[in-house]
């Protein structure tokens, strides 16, 4: 069963500038999708229209059935959606811990050692930690929140192939393991066979990759 | 997490831009309290000073006005009218006047159980008689004496003639202490031994100390200048029934008859038309008489409040100015550069108004410690800081109402630095802040 659908979706800056339309998909539980697509093509936006982070100009998104909008967008991005960056973006004045807890009220020990964080990492300032390390900060309070769909924006885009692979393991295991809906959006055609359903935006519709 | 813990650690672990808000703001604080301290106290003396002195105006007998007669015994007199105490009285009850003092300056001889007693001054000429001359000044209300209002004399034990008192005198402490004299003892003066005048017993009943070496310059508006012969220490005041008893053979002075009398207003601005008044009074033939106001020390004296309450005003608001807008930089800086923090709190579903709720929480932490230790610390250092703007330590009180006022006008700038530092980055979709980033 869909958990999320998007209806006629539309999102333009201007008459003039329509950056993508049209757009009819339904997203499950369960699942990986991978969607993949040139700088400036829209996933990013489409992502973040996914996530309640913007409202798009046309259209309309559907979590179990109602309209995120009508839902709440805050209140979307609280329960029903959780996301990864490119950037990690992490609270750089609080400790692993400390950033888990930030989404959620569960321990963050636990979670923060499923995504291979150390003890004596998980009380460092997140400055200190690496790339690899940092991403996985964001990952797991992305898990602890809960929510049942994963949005995660280039997640490996400034990783090394190890640390990348790691990672893409734990999104899976969070999609067939865990049983969240994630969505990838990604340069990395390598990060996009991973998935259980790629998606290419091209010229403002969205398509289904064979 | 909770709101209060994410402040905390902020404030802990971003110590540098939360010890300098700390500091600017203590500073500030501190400096508002205690300029506020000292206006109030300067406030205060001004208000002090006018109850007390307010400004006076002066009646004389004008000596130019009329001719002089001079008696058997060789006494000469101006024969145009006196000053008497019903025209005092008179003068007294308009509104507006809170005290007033006739006087009659003269010389008087003191003696102690029928000895001659010698003045304070060391030039004695080994004359008895001579050597006890004072400066004798007879009153109505010696607190109302120029002498005491304008802080030459201060008595510091017993106390003042009143228009009751009868036979009492006020003695000065040099004067007192060469002499043995205390309050209570019993004196007898004598106007002029040589014209057979009487002798009067009389008991001091008050005792005063010379609090300043300001020359007594109130005889240069006046014919006589006896008072350039006298140290003030050997100045007496006496009981204003004594003039009556002392100067039997004098017709210009006692039985109700006074050479200058000093009206006290309580409004220094009602001066000149309490005087107009006054100079209506139509059974009172002004030719005889000189009226003069006398609002010199008030005048100098509010100038220099003026100037002194300018120029705190002017350090406050400079300092407040400064202060708000370095705190006011301050904040929006570092708000706009926890646009990542905004953006990663709007990302996990919290909202604008909770995110904004913390940095104002932030705040109040911040200025709830700068307050209460700048309160601590204005109560230490307003008195000094009075003191540099000529104050009574003592007299600089941090008022808690004054605290309150400066806390509630300084949470409400704050809140609005933050709220107005929050603006540009609030308005924003959440996914513009976070690419913004």
């Amino acid at each position: 069963m869909s958990i999320l659908e998007v209806k006629d979706l539309e999102y333009a800056y201007s008459r003039d500038s329509i950056v993508f339309k049209n757009i009819n998909v339904n997203l499950e539980e369960g699942k990986m999708y991978a969607i993949l697509g040139h700088s400036g093509c829209g996933k990013t936006t489409f992502l973040s229209l996914l996530g309640g982070l913007d409202t798009p100009t046309k259209g309309e998104i559907l979590f179990n059935g109602e309209n995120i909008e009508n839902y709440g967008l805050a209140r979307h991005r609280k329960n029903n959606v959780s996301f990864i960056f490119q950037s990690y973006n992490l609270i750089d004045y609080l400790t692993p811990a400390e950033n888990v807890s930030i989404a959620s009220k569960l321990p963050p020990k636990p979670i923060l050692e499923k995504v291979g964080l150390k003890d004596e990492e998980i009380k460092r300032n997140v400055l200190k930690l690496s790339g690899g390390q940092q991403q996985r900060v964001a990952i797991a309070r992305a898990l602890a929140s809960e929510a049942p769909v994963l949005l995660a924006d280039e997640p490996t885009g400034n990783l090394d192939e190890e640390n990348a692979n790691s990672i893409i393991n734990i999104l899976k295991d969070c999609s067939h393991k865990m049983n969240k809906c994630v969505v990838i959006v990604t340069h990395s055609k390598d990060l996009a066979k991973q998935a259980d359903v790629i998606f290419r935006l091209w010229k403002g519709k969205l398509q289904i990759e064979n | 997490m909770g709101l209060l813990k994410r402040s905390f650690l902020y404030l802990f672990r971003k110590w540098k831009i939360s010890i300098l808000l700390l500091l600017i703001l203590f500073m500030v604080v501190t400096l508002t309290l205690s300029g506020i301290a000292v206006l109030n106290a300067e406030e205060q003396k001004t208000e002090e000073f006018k109850e007390a002195t307010g400004t006076s105006f002066s009646i004389e007998r004008n000596y130019g006005s009329g001719e002089m007669e001079t008696d058997e015994k060789g006494n000469t007199y101006l024969k145009s009218d006196a000053i008497t105490e019903d025209m005092i009285k008179e003068i007294g009850s308009i509104e507006g006047i809170s005290g007033y003092n006739a006087t009659v300056e003269s010389i008087a001889c003191v003696l102690k159980d029928g000895k001659y007693i010698p003045h304070s001054k060391d030039d004695l000429v080994g004359w008895d008689e001579v050597d006890s001359h004072t400066m004798s000044i007879t009153n109505i209300n010696s607190k109302y004496s120029n002498y005491f209002i304008s802080n030459i004399f201060e008595l510091v034990e017993g106390e003042h003639i009143t228009e009751d008192t009868e036979n009492s005198i006020i003695v000065s402490d040099a004067y007192a202490k060469k002499n043995n004299l205390k309050i209570g003892d019993t004196l007898t003066v004598v106007n002029d031994p040589q014209n057979d005048d009487p002798f009067v017993d009389v008991k001091i009943i008050g005792i005063f100390r010379v609090i300043t070496d300001a020359v007594d310059d109130s005889d240069g508006k006046k014919i006589y200048d006896l008072a350039a012969y006298f140290e003030y220490n050997d100045y007496v005041f006496l009981s204003n029934d004594l003039a009556n008893k002392l100067y039997v053979n004098y017709d210009d002075a006692g039985n109700g008859v006074f050479d200058v009398v000093d009206f006290y207003v309580s409004n220094p601005e009602n001066l000149d038309s309490i005087i107009q008044e006054v100079k209506s009074i139509k059974d009172i033939n002004w030719k005889n008489f000189n009226i003069y106001a006398d609002d010199e020390v008030y005048q100098n004296t509010e100038e220099s409040v003026d100037n002194s309450s300018t120029l705190i005003i002017s350090l406050i608001v400079i300092a407040i100015i400064v202060s708000i807008s370095i705190i006011n930089i301050i904040v929006f800086m570092s708000i706009k550069e926890r646009r990542r923090e905004i953006g990663i709190l709007l990302s996990i579903g919290k909202s604008k108004a909770i995110i904004m709720f913390q940095f104002i929480i932030e705040m109040m932490i911040i200025a709830g410690i700068a307050f209460t230790g700048s309160y601590f610390f204005s109560k230490l250092i307003a008195g000094n800081l009075g003191k540099a703007f000529g104050k009574v330590a003592e007299s600089v009180i941090i008022q808690n109402e004054q605290v309150m006022m400066v806390s509630v006008i300084g949470i409400s700038i704050l809140l609005a630095i933050v709220i107005l530092s929050c603006i540009p980055i609030m308005k924003r979709k959440p996914r513009i802040i976070l690419t913004k980033m």
